[in-house]
């Protein structure tokens, strides 16, 4: 056999590994492929499996048996290498925490992986032997490698169809239980080399071959069940929030009625003096009372219209309950709250939504907190632009806040505990390209805008 | 001479705005004028460009079947960016807030009695006077950043220093009472401000006239409003040098 063909049968096994790798991931994690980050990651992988021949080549031009240390190692060294590269692409790729990806990395490896020996062990076993060389290595190579390829492809096409994505993510939704499944992906990983570390000769046949898929299969199940599990609970959480979100809007409008009911109390005397006076033609004593009356409907009822006006135009449906909890919960501590919303907020935001809640949860609840003792006042203005959302909240406050030290990670007025929710808010909204953000004094009011581009 | 525009489709309403406006600026004695009272938005976004910015413009809150005041408003900023807005409207109910943060409008004036109007644009024209004494001594000098869509010229007194973070070309702009957090590179702004600021370090770039003291010991750069900065050893070496 030519050299050419023996690095190309190489290459293919390394490019098609890559290759599936990367698909499965994405699959895993619901999203579209993006070519150009596959290709990265194929040359990627191409340089650590390079460097691992290279290591290897050294030590056998140096007269040291390459064998001295364990393929194993390689190929643990290999893989978590691979994982880590893979998992950092596509958090920059697709924009989602590290961990999440890594996760995804490190699992895709393991099935990949797994798989990927037992199909080649399984096609050594039981292929006839063919005295034609090319078509050997056909058969043992190339044949297994696209069949991988193709598997990737398809469980890929099925996690996406199925939503599996929803179920994995929520693994990663509290820091504890994302780091506990990356543990758990990563042992998982780690169980074939660790194997052939133990147990160098066992040899590969069907038993070895079912032992695997078995594991692939209970761990995948295993996974898929606590994920539903979690998913399920926080389901369970989601109802009763949006239950809580339901009675906070209930008691807004029962609020309105009452008011209603009183005004028409107030206008239906009020008229009656009027009737009296334009009876009379008392034309002064009408023009002072439309003086007086003009604005008095806005003043009774004007900020809750206003803020039922704004939260309908909040079409998001997440940030529009998030809204009208907070809103809730100022009216229950006296914080009196300004909410305007012009337009209608679009649906499609380039920040993905659960990021965009957890910023205005923050910045809501840091203006709550903040705003002052007595007569405390939130304001919240949402505005849908052609080219971004600009969102801008603002408080009043006792005593003005050190502008200089808001940088500074931990800052806070309010003592021990408090203060990470700014450092986590600069966190996120910096893993978004062309997001910015300001934070200014104005008119005796502390505003934090946010400044979102449109997609 | 500060132009200003006076936007209505209501007649009366325009005449009468004029009419106070003008009375105003006479009273008032100021550097204000001439008063250009135009009824169509189009009209007005062209005679703005023929004219002296920054402008006054009082504006209304909707033309039935043109622009918005809002749209309107933004349009005029762009070319305007440090120019006074002050919106007209029919009800006291307006959203105001938003106009206020978004568009940095100084006021609104509701239609209606001429007393409580003319009180109103006398409260308007009074304070727009004072801010532009107030701007006066930093004139001049103008930093230019533009952040998504929005163009903003910030006195270059008022900024301390800009700093690099994160991997993702975030650039963290300290100003007196502002903090700004935007996509841009720190490279940009050391060439577009010339020797008046000092890169001090791989990730701070320091107004020169806002420095307080260099700490050589420490390696920190402090300024006048006690905040610091990093002090990289090859600015420390060219400062040694200098000095």
């Amino acid at each position: 056999m030519s050299l050419a063909f023996r690095l190309f049968s190489v290459g293919y096994t390394f490019s098609f590994t890559a290759f599936a790798l990367f698909v499965l991931a994405v699959g895993i994690l619901g999203r579209k492929i993006r070519w150009g980050y596959l290709a990265m990651f194929w040359g990627c992988s191409f340089a650590v499996q390079g460097l691992v021949l290279g290591v290897q080549l050294l030590l056998y031009v140096m007269g040291i048996n390459p064998e001295i240390i364990s393929y194993s190692i390689y190929d643990l060294f290999c893989y978590t290498v691979t994982a880590i590269i893979l998992g950092g692409l596509l958090c920059r790729a697709y924009r989602l925490p590290f961990l999440h990806t890594l996760t995804a990395a490190v699992l895709s490896t393991f099935i990949i992986l797994t798989a990927g020996s037992v199909i080649t062990d399984a096609v050594q076993t039981y292929s006839p032997l063919f005295d034609r060389q090319h078509f050997l290595v056909f058969i043992h190579f190339y044949v297994p490698y696209t069949v991988l390829f193709g598997l990737a492809c398809l469980a890929a096409l099925i996690l996406r169809k199925s939503e599996f994505y929803r179920y994995f993510s929520a693994m990663f939704r509290s820091r504890a239980r994302a780091v506990l499944t990356l543990l758990v992906s990563y042992a998982l990983m780690c169980t074939l080399p660790v194997i052939g570390l133990i147990s160098p000769d066992a040899a590969p046949d069907a038993g070895y071959a079912m032992f695997f898929f078995a594991l692939i299969v209970a761990g995948l199940f295993l996974m898929q069940f606590t994920a539903m599990y979690v998913a399920g609970q926080d389901r369970i959480k989601a109802q009763e929030e949006t239950i809580l979100q339901q009675q906070a809007h209930m008691a807004l409008l029962e609020e309105l009625q009452q008011e209603i009911r009183a005004f028409r109390h107030d206008v239906t005397n009020l008229f009656s003096g009027l009737t009296l006076q334009a009876q009379e033609g008392d034309l002064a004593g009408i023009q002072e009372f439309m003086k007086k009356t003009s604005s008095y409907f806005d003043e009774k009822l004007g900020s809750e219209i206003a803020q039922m006006d704004g939260l309908n135009n909040v079409g998001m449906y997440p940030l529009r309950s998030l809204l009208t909890t907070k809103l809730a919960k100022m009216r229950q501590e006296n914080v009196r709250a300004v909410l305007e919303v012009l337009h209608p907020v679009r649906e499609e935001q380039s920040m993905d939504v659960n990021d965009l809640l957890r910023c205005v949860g923050i910045l809501l609840d840091n203006a709550v907190e903040a705003a002052a003792g007595q007569d405390g006042l939130v304001r919240i203005v949402l505005l849908q632009e052609e080219k971004e959302l600009y969102l801008a909240i603002a408080n009043n406050y006792d005593a003005a806040p050190n502008l200089s030290a808001l940088t500074r990670k931990g800052y806070t007025t309010k003592g021990k505990g408090h203060g990470t929710g700014l450092s986590s808010y600069r966190k996120i909204v910096s893993r978004y390209k062309g997001c910015a953000t300001r934070t200014y004094l104005k008119d005796d009011m502390f505003v934090q805008e946010l400044h979102i581009p449109a997609v | 001479m500060i132009p200003v525009y006076i936007c209505d489709d209501e007649e009366p309403v325009r005449e009468k705005l004029t009419h106070i406006v003008s009375q105003q600026i006479m009273i008032l004695d100021n550097d204000m004028g001439p008063v250009h009272a135009v009824d169509d938005p189009e009209i007005l976004l062209a005679r703005q460009k023929e004219n002296a910015v920054p402008a006054i413009y009082f504006l209304d809150i909707d033309f039935p079947g043109r622009i918005s005041g809002l749209e309107l408003a933004q349009k005029l900023r762009q070319y305007d960016p440090r120019g006074f807005i002050v919106f007209i409207t029919a009800h006291g109910d307006l959203a105001f807030e938003t106009f206020r943060l978004r568009l940095e409008a100084l006021d609104y004036i509701v239609k209606g009695d001429t007393d409580s109007m003319t009180l109103r644009v006398q409260k308007c024209l009074e304070s727009i006077q004072e801010r532009i004494e107030a701007q006066r001594p930093g004139q001049g000098n103008y930093c230019t950043i533009k952040i998504l869509d929005t163009v903003r010229h910030i006195p270059v007194d008022s900024i301390l220093y800009f700093e690099a973070v994160g991997r993702r070309h975030t650039l963290q702009l300290h100003l007196d009472e502002e903090l700004l957090e935007f996509n841009s590179s720190l490279d940009h702004f050391a060439e577009e401000l010339g020797e008046n600021f000092w890169r001090c370090h791989r990730s701070f770039l320091v107004n020169r006239s806002r420095i307080r003291a260099v700490h050589l010991k420490e390696q920190l750069v402090e300024l006048d409003n006690g905040e610091t900065c990093l002090l990289s050893r090859k600015a420390k070496s060219e400062y040694q040098k200098k000095n």
